[in-house]
């Protein structure tokens, strides 16, 4: 029967240290794959998984059971990654743009292409720009991306790692979706 | 249902937290609106697109490679409720010796990293043992054995395994490898426990090494305590080591601030910074770091000044090779020392020696609290004494050493910077 990740914790923290690679192979997936997200970058993603796990350990005898041990996790991964981004120079976001021109405009003008797009190329392709348009989102937005449809986080679980009100949380999505649908239909139809 | 509701309602179906009543009235809208229905449309389409998104395999190694890092990390301990915790405080004899040693033994792990965020309750009781039995061996990244005291401004800790600057205070634990910094308008005062103390004026970093600090930029005080510590200065071209003196080291990018020339490159990624920020990149910075600016850059150069107040200081460049003692030099009291790198003539390890006698020295108090500097030296620059090798090590012990009581401040300001 597999532990419990507090299980694993207490056995670190009574001296045995090699459990933590318990800890490490179960969630490795998870932390890699937000920190490759956010960063599109698979070094960056590999330093900061690693800094991540080291990180919890340093501070492992502060772990709170109540919350998941993987929240806790990826809550380090973003800090991480919000460091990453402050520390450079070009992460302003292209999609801020689409932003301030406002929703409605675009909505209403583009009532074209949908109908003639084709099914059977969108799956790949969409894909694609999809990834493309969520390297580019502005930081706070792209976090909530990530958690919520890369990782299928709930809204409370992302309010944790963040350390955000729900509400924020469903705001930050609401608007993130609206920029991404937009940023879609744009690379798409071009219009 | 105007098209702002509309979209509330969308986004609660890519949630699935519609009702059934809701789902209908969005069906109506969808029905009678073309718009509503290319909008619906393309929030599928991006539902789909994360739903076939495919997860990145972790490389192979990372497990080892992380317990390998943790590996050099304390170990944690339960508190031993035992024998051992029942021992009075007088205890010695064999038994202890015993444990000193083993305890020695067990350091190499123990004490091969910082332990101060281990939960006290946690920490192996042998750890305190090694702290006291090994107190000849520091290993690198313990706690420094100094305070801030007199923070102003905006003082900041770039701790050695983090990657953000974080707010400093006079409560602040300072470890061996950690940066502090001092913005616009800041100054703080470090204070070691030998006496030795330092002031950081504004535009400042330096990082606490164990023999002494390393200056990046920005300029520092230091007072060294006579019979004290061995005490180095170090900038990324020069090493000024000393026992017993005062003086101050300014290091200066004529044509560019170091920020400036690492930011540009890294805009140009033409240097390689792995998920830290440039200046992690070069936590070892050195005159070798400067040349592979210099290389990229061909503005870029250092300047390091010297200027010392009382005693001695021995000064030597510090390039890619170590201090070079036959091109070091002796400063006295009242003479300063400019030593430049850059890339000139393309010999990037090149470097000018001048040095200056100053007058009024004296009147050159440490500008710490913000208030206008007095500095009024008249620098007069004569060529370099170029000693013969092997002449003299470039070490500080046998340097004269300044008469009188060193634990004085010889200058006011200096004395009145802490109250």
């Amino acid at each position: 029967m597999e532990r419990d990740d507090y299980q694993i914790v207490q056995q670190v923290l009574k001296g045995k240290k090699e459990a933590f690679a318990e800890l490490v192979e179960r969630y490795k997936k998870q932390v890699f794959n937000v920190a490759w997200r956010m960063t599109n970058d698979p070094e960056v993603a590999m330093d900061i998984s690693q800094e991540a796990f080291v990180k919890i350990y340093r501070s492992l005898h502060q772990y709170n059971p109540k919350y998941k041990f993987s929240s806790w996790l990826l809550k380090s991964v973003n800090n991480l990654c919000v460091d990453y981004f402050r520390s450079r120079k070009d992460s302003t976001a292209s999609l801020d743009v689409i932003m301030d021109a406002g929703g409605e405009g675009m909505l209403a003008s583009s009532t074209s292409s949908a109908d003639e797009y084709e099914k059977t190329e969108e799956t790949v392709e969409l894909r694609s720009i999809l990834k493309e348009a969520i390297d580019q989102l502005p930081l706070d937005y792209k976090s909530v991306v990530v958690l919520r449809h890369l990782q299928n986080l709930s809204y409370n679980e992302i309010s944790q790692i963040l350390n955000l009100p729900m509400g924020t949380i469903k705001a930050r999505i609401f608007r993130a979706r609206r920029l991404l649908k937009d940023y879609l239909e744009k690379r798409v139809t071009g219009f | 249902m105007d098209m702002e509701k509309f979209e509330v309602a969308l986004n609660a179906r890519m949630d699935n937290t519609l009702s059934g009543p809701e789902k209908e009235e969005l069906q109506y809208f969808l029905d009678d609106n073309r718009a509503a229905r290319n909008t619906a449309w393309w929030y599928d389409r991006m539902s789909d697109a994360f739903q076939n998104a495919d997860d990145v395999e972790v490389p192979n190694g990372f497990t080892e490679l992380v317990m390998g890092r943790i590996d050099s990390l304390p170990v944690y301990r339960e508190e031993p409720t035992g024998l051992m915790s029942r021992l009075p405080s007088w205890f010695s004899g064999k038994a202890a010796a015993s444990l000193a040693i083993a305890a020695s033994i067990a350091g190499v792990f123990f004490m091969s990293q910082p332990s101060e965020e281990v939960d006290p309750h946690l920490r192996p009781v042998i750890h305190t043992q090694v702290e006291v039995a090994q107190e000849t061996s520091k290993p690198k990244y313990l706690v420094a054995d100094l305070k801030l005291a007199s923070l102003s401004g905006n003082v900041e800790i770039l701790r050695h395994d983090s990657y953000g600057w974080e707010k400093a205070s006079a409560f602040s634990v300072v470890r061996y490898r950690d940066r502090i910094r001092t913005q616009v308008d800041s100054t703080v005062h470090v204070a070691y426990e030998d006496g030795t103390e330092l002031k950081l004026k504004p535009g400042t970093m330096v990082e606490v090494l164990e023999n002494g600090i390393r200056v990046f930029h920005g300029k520092t005080w230091i007072q060294v305590v006579k019979k004290g510590r061995h005490f180095e200065a170090r900038t990324p071209n020069l090493v000024a080591s000393v026992r017993g003196t005062m003086y101050d080291v300014e290091v200066r990018y004529p044509s560019k601030s170091l920020e400036t020339a690492i930011a540009d490159l890294s805009q140009r990624r033409e240097l390689l910074v792995k998920s830290v920020s440039p200046e992690v990149y070069f936590r070892d910075f050195s005159l070798e770091a400067v040349s592979e600016l210099a290389k990229r850059d061909a503005d870029f150069s250092v300047e390091s000044n010297v200027r010392v107040f009382e005693s001695k200081v021995f000064v030597a460049p510090a390039d890619v090779l170590g201090p070079d003692d036959s091109r070091g030099l002796v400063l006295s009291e009242g003479e300063a020392l400019s030593l430049n790198a850059g890339n000139w003539n393309e010999e990037l390890k090149s470097y000018r020696m001048t040095r200056a006698d100053f007058s009024e020295w004296s009147l050159e108090a440490p500008d710490v609290s913000g208030s206008a500097s007095t500095a009024n030296s008249e620098v007069t620059p004569s060529v370099l004494e170029r000693r013969a090798p092997g002449d003299r090590q470039p070490d500080t012990e046998d340097l004269p050493q300044s008469s009188g009581n060193a634990e004085t401040l010889p200058t006011e300001s200096f004395q009145q910077f802490g109250n």
